[in-house]
């Protein structure tokens, strides 16, 4: 298999992005202590945060991370179950492109809007979220594609 | 009609193997696409769901988790908990329940517990000669004592949802938490009695402070998170945060066992289960806000209230109706769906907000071990290598003791509320 660097990238971001919650969480609660107190680390950890679940989602998915009642397909035929997949791929992949595309909307439409402590333009914050819908997309689009090849083997196989 | 679509294309979408959250996200879809609703609103309570500073306890508690297991914290609590019950009949079965409470008062989820213990105690059970049905059940069950007893990631987001006191819930969960795991150690006894399981030779008092010395750094985490919240030092999201830092510190500095390079995959790992379940979050915001347009809660409110309004059958459809829930569905999910739909009805018939909170996250506690989706008992018998069927089997006794309780919790208001009106004075 191929180098995933889409995936190295976006799994390092996270874990920076995380870092950056970790410390300003801790930087809130020390400072409540002590004679300068920051407003903004609320804020910022809560964009840390947010970007950190977004970079990563896609990565979630493609290791299969997210919970699915799995009573019913596994109990299909391996043709079967490769089409069920085949359509639920396409699902989430309709789902991700209504995503990307207001995503999109939203972040355009926040260019005026400032974060209220940091000063940040929020159309940054926003654009994360197609970001990670595009991404989330490709790999829905790499596992179409590794079905669409088993059903071809499997095609073959019987012929 | 359009709110029938939307559950049944939910469940169907579910139940063909769609990720839950993507299930929630493209049956609201469907929904708005049939209603001519813009479907901008998906992306916008996905953002809102995901850009919340309370929520950010989900990768703190689940990093503190993780951090414990690969820094040799959960191993020290499972050691002193086997040093200190060890030798009665089936000790070992009741050290995890006992580990699974000491484990409950860190981390907050019933899947951390379960793949943590589960992955040291289900094989060491099996060695010393325990039925691994019977393993598998006490793990499963007793991890959901994790999320009742404090602090707790379910009633981090009852408190966020409803804008209830989580100090108040947090104190509320402790009594019924505690009288669980006594309930579910009776349990694993009586079996263990009549099944002739082993038990360790009574180790000397010496030993048992030796292993009490060992972990005291583990129990003591548990002192300082509680300590920091009720005393107001730090918000229970960012007890998430210094739990983890407390994890990192005895894994690193005391006990040693924690390397630099293994805390980037530590954490990757981390944000890989908290980005799903974000995501559920964000995508059960746009689920939700359907539900609320359709005035969903204030039908199954009145259909509630319209079969009786006696006070003990009301709570016994709500318990009937959560537990059903809970078995198919995800606890954050079940809880932002379907808490602010039930919680009128609890307080029309003059319940306390708290009391209905603890007993919510109760059943949906228990649901996490019973199938089609119990994700404890899934887990417990995948570490176990036994089937569904079989773990299912074992963990019945524990599912009825588990009952026992919750109705001992809802028809006792006391259990629950003893603590947090002590708050109040």
């Amino acid at each position: 298999m191929k180098k995933d660097y889409l995936g190295k990238v976006l799994s390092f971001l996270s874990v920076v992005m995380f870092f950056g919650v970790f410390f300003s969480v801790l930087t809130q609660i020390v400072t409540r202590y002590l004679p300068v107190s920051f407003t903004w680390t609320e804020e910022l950890s809560r964009m840390f945060f947010a970007a950190a679940v977004l970079f990563c989602a896609p990565v979630a998915y493609r290791d299969y991370e997210f919970v699915i009642v799995d009573i019913l397909i596994d109990r299909l035929p391996k043709k079967v179950r490769a089409y069920v997949e085949l359509l639920i791929n396409m699902g989430i992949i309709l789902l991700f492109v209504n995503i990307f595309k207001y995503g999109i909307d939203l972040a355009i439409n926040m260019h005026r809007q400032m974060s209220p402590t940091l000063g940040v333009h929020m159309s940054y914050f926003f654009a994360l979220v197609p970001f990670s819908a595009v991404c989330l997309i490709y790999y829905a689009l790499l596992n179409l594609r590794r079905l669409v090849k088993e059903l071809r083997l499997k095609g073959q196989e019987v012929k | 009609m359009s709110a029938v679509i939307l559950f049944v294309s939910f469940i169907a979408l579910i139940f063909i193997g769609v990720p839950i959250a993507f299930s929630m996200g493209i049956s609201s879809l469907i929904y708005l696409l049939m209603n001519d609703i813009p479907t901008i609103v998906i992306s916008q309570k996905l953002f809102s769901g995901i850009n919340s500073f309370v929520l950010l306890c989900i990768p703190g508690f689940v990093l503190a988790g993780n951090l414990m297991n690969t820094g040799g914290i959960t191993k020290r609590i499972i050691k002193f908990s086997n040093a200190a019950i060890g030798h009665i009949r089936g000790g070992l079965g009741l050290a995890n329940i006992v580990a699974s409470m000491i484990f409950a008062g860190i981390t907050g989820t019933a899947i951390a517990d379960t793949t943590s213990l589960g992955a040291i105690l289900i094989p060491a059970m099996e060695e010393e000669g325990y039925d691994v049905p019977f393993s598998v059940a006490v793990t499963a069950s007793s991890s959901t004592i994790g999320p009742i007893i404090p602090p707790s990631l379910p009633m981090i987001i009852v408190g966020t949802l409803t804008g209830l006191s989580v100090s108040k819930l947090f104190l509320g969960g402790a009594i019924p938490g505690i009288l669980l795991g006594i309930f579910l150690m009776i349990v694993a006894y009586i079996i263990s009695v009549k099944r002739q399981y082993p038990k360790d030779d009574k180790k000397p008092f010496g030993v048992v402070i030796k292993t009490f010395f060992s972990a005291f750094w583990a129990l003591m985490m548990t002192v300082i998170i509680l300590w920091g919240i009720l005393g107001g030092f730090f918000t229970p999201t960012e007890a998430s945060i210094v739990a983890s830092l407390y994890a990192f510190i005895v894994g690193k500095f005391v006990y040693r066992e924690l390397e630099w390079s293994q805390i980037p995959k530590i954490i990757l790992d981390t944000m890989k289960t908290s980005s799903a379940i974000m995501f559920l979050v964000g995508f059960a915001a746009t689920f939700g806000w359907i539900l609320a347009s359709e005035q969903i809660p204030q039908l199954v409110a009145e259909f509630i209230l319209s079969i009786s309004s006696d006070k003990i059958v009301v709570l016994l459809l709500l318990n009937a109706l959560l537990l059903f829930v809970g078995m198919f569905m995800e606890t954050i999910a079940a809880l932002i769906i379907l808490f602010p739909v039930l919680l009128p009805v609890a307080v029309e018939i003059g319940m306390d907000p708290i009391h209905f909170g603890v007993m919510a996250v109760l059943n949906l506690m228990i649901g996490l071990t019973t199938p089609p989706v119990g994700v404890c008992l899934f887990a417990g018998a995948s570490i176990g290598k036994i089937s569904i069927a079989k773990a299912t089997r074992a963990i019945l006794p524990f599912l009825a003791v588990s009952l026992v309780v919750l109705m001992m919790v809802t028809f006792i208001p006391q259990i629950t509320l003893f603590l947090p009106n002590l708050l109040n004075k």
